[in-house]
């Protein structure tokens, strides 16, 4: 076996010069020994085949541990999140849009434009109007007190003065506002359907829907599209979202 | 923990399992497949190219450092890149009729050995040896491969699950006897 060794030796280049030279002495005058080189020789090829055949079953499998499409997959994924963040926003929009074309706006709140355009320009309300420009609230107030309790108008500044209250993020002033307006029989419809705007947009589920379910007969509400438009808005899975 | 490279080359000189590990920490070098990938496709070649190319390259790295010709001074890295650009090249310069462009490959390093042809002298020695080889019990086979990767005798009596170093010794001894005799009687 040492004479094996040996061969092996010689055979990968690991003898030292001075003792490769030997071998190639001994090798020189021993036909037997060259008989044996050879046929190890002829061993060592085939056996070292055999060694390149498990390597390279090893890296066929660290190949198939890095997938060749591994960028290519992310960019799929990117793209794939960027369609469907355009979707999304595509769907969004519509809905907005949709929510928006509704006109709601114009019955859910008085504007102080409004009286303006209707040619109402008592000095009174000329001052209201213009203490709710100024955000006056206490001038407003005591403005919309000093009038009659026969103007027939009076319920829409106390409406006025609740959204003013609510703009000032007063939500407790402007609650007592509009149950003050609704309880005006002209008004009481206008002023339940702004309240409920008031519950829904201020977050204030338990009110609104204790104010909603007071109001039983939906079909014979003045703003009854708009009730039920704005329930629907209400249990929108976008919509909610933004109030 | 990651080792060095001079920590690897030597382990794979050292052959055995030790072998078996640089090996393994070798492979488990993902940016040397992504590289040699990204090159082979950037010559039109496909995940069978980058099989065969990058095992070559492999086997010539682990072959050139068992049999003392690894004299590369650069990293380890470096060579196999090297090594399978260089295979590469040769191949599609051969295969593909289509000229490459030089500035492509810096580094001329390889094992020739792998790209001689065969004479037909040594074809026919070889077959012999195959086929004697091929008649060996699958013990006998392993073992003299084993002998032939430096695994120590306790590895491979761990590995082979012989009862004692003798034993181990003996099989060796009595496997690479008969194999011998078998190619003499032939050749």
């Amino acid at each position: 076996m040492e004479q094996a060794q040996e061969i092996k030796n010689y055979l990968q280049h690991r003898l030292s010069s001075e003792a490769k030279a030997a071998f190639e002495r001994k090798l020189a005058n021993n036909p037997s020994l060259q008989q044996e080189l050879m046929i190890q020789r002829s061993i060592h090829e085939h056996v070292e085949e055999k060694i390149a055949e498990d390597t390279r079953a090893q890296v066929r499998a660290a190949i198939a541990r890095v997938p060749a499409r591994k960028r290519s997959r992310k960019f799929l994924w990117v793209l794939i999140a960027l369609v469907l963040l355009l979707l999304g926003g595509a769907y969004l929009r519509r809905t907005m849009q949709t929510i928006q074309s509704q006109d709601l706006q114009e019955y859910a709140y008085v504007e102080a434009t409004d009286f303006a355009m209707r040619g109402t320009l008592e000095d009174q309300i000329q001052s209201i109007l213009t203490a709710q420009t100024d955000g006056d609230v206490e001038l407003m107030k005591k403005r919309i007190d000093q009038l009659s309790p026969s103007y027939e108008r009076k319920s829409e500044m106390i409406l006025l003065l609740a959204k003013t209250y609510w703009d000032q993020g007063e939500h407790e002033s402007a609650e007592v506002q509009y149950r003050l307006a609704a309880k005006d029989p002209q008004y009481i419809e206008l002023a339940q359907l702004q309240i409920l705007y008031f519950f829904a947009q201020t977050r204030q589920s338990e009110k609104y829907e204790a104010l909603r379910s007071s109001i039983t007969d939906l079909d014979s509400h003045t703003f009854s599209e708009e009730l039920a438009q704005l329930e629907i808005n209400r249990n929108h899975p976008v919509y909610k979202y933004f109030y | 923990m990651a080792r060095s490279e001079t920590e690897l080359i030597s382990y794979i000189q050292q052959g055995g399992k030790r072998r078996e590990m640089a090996l393994a920490e070798i492979l488990s070098w993902e940016d040397i497949i992504r590289q040699a990938r990204s090159y082979i496709r950037g010559y039109k070649g496909n995940e069978q190219d980058l099989e065969d190319v990058l095992s070559e390259a492999v086997v010539t790295m682990d072959r050139n450092i068992r049999n003392g010709k690894y004299a590369h001074t650069g990293s380890l890295k470096g060579y196999l890149n090297t090594t399978v650009k260089n295979i590469w090249r040769n191949r599609f310069r051969k295969d593909q009729q289509v000229d490459y462009r030089e500035d492509m490959v810096s580094v001329m390093e390889i094992d020739h050995s792998i790209l001689e042809e065969d004479t037909d002298v040594r074809d026919e020695r070889l077959r012999a040896v195959m086929k004697h080889f091929d008649k060996l019990s699958l013990k006998c086979q392993t073992i003299l491969k084993y002998w032939m990767l430096d695994y120590s005798t306790e590895e491979m009596m761990d590995i082979m699950e012989l009862t004692s170093l003798d034993v181990t010794r003996r099989k060796k001894y009595l496997c690479l006897k008969q194999l011998k005799q078998d190619i003499a009687a032939a050749v």
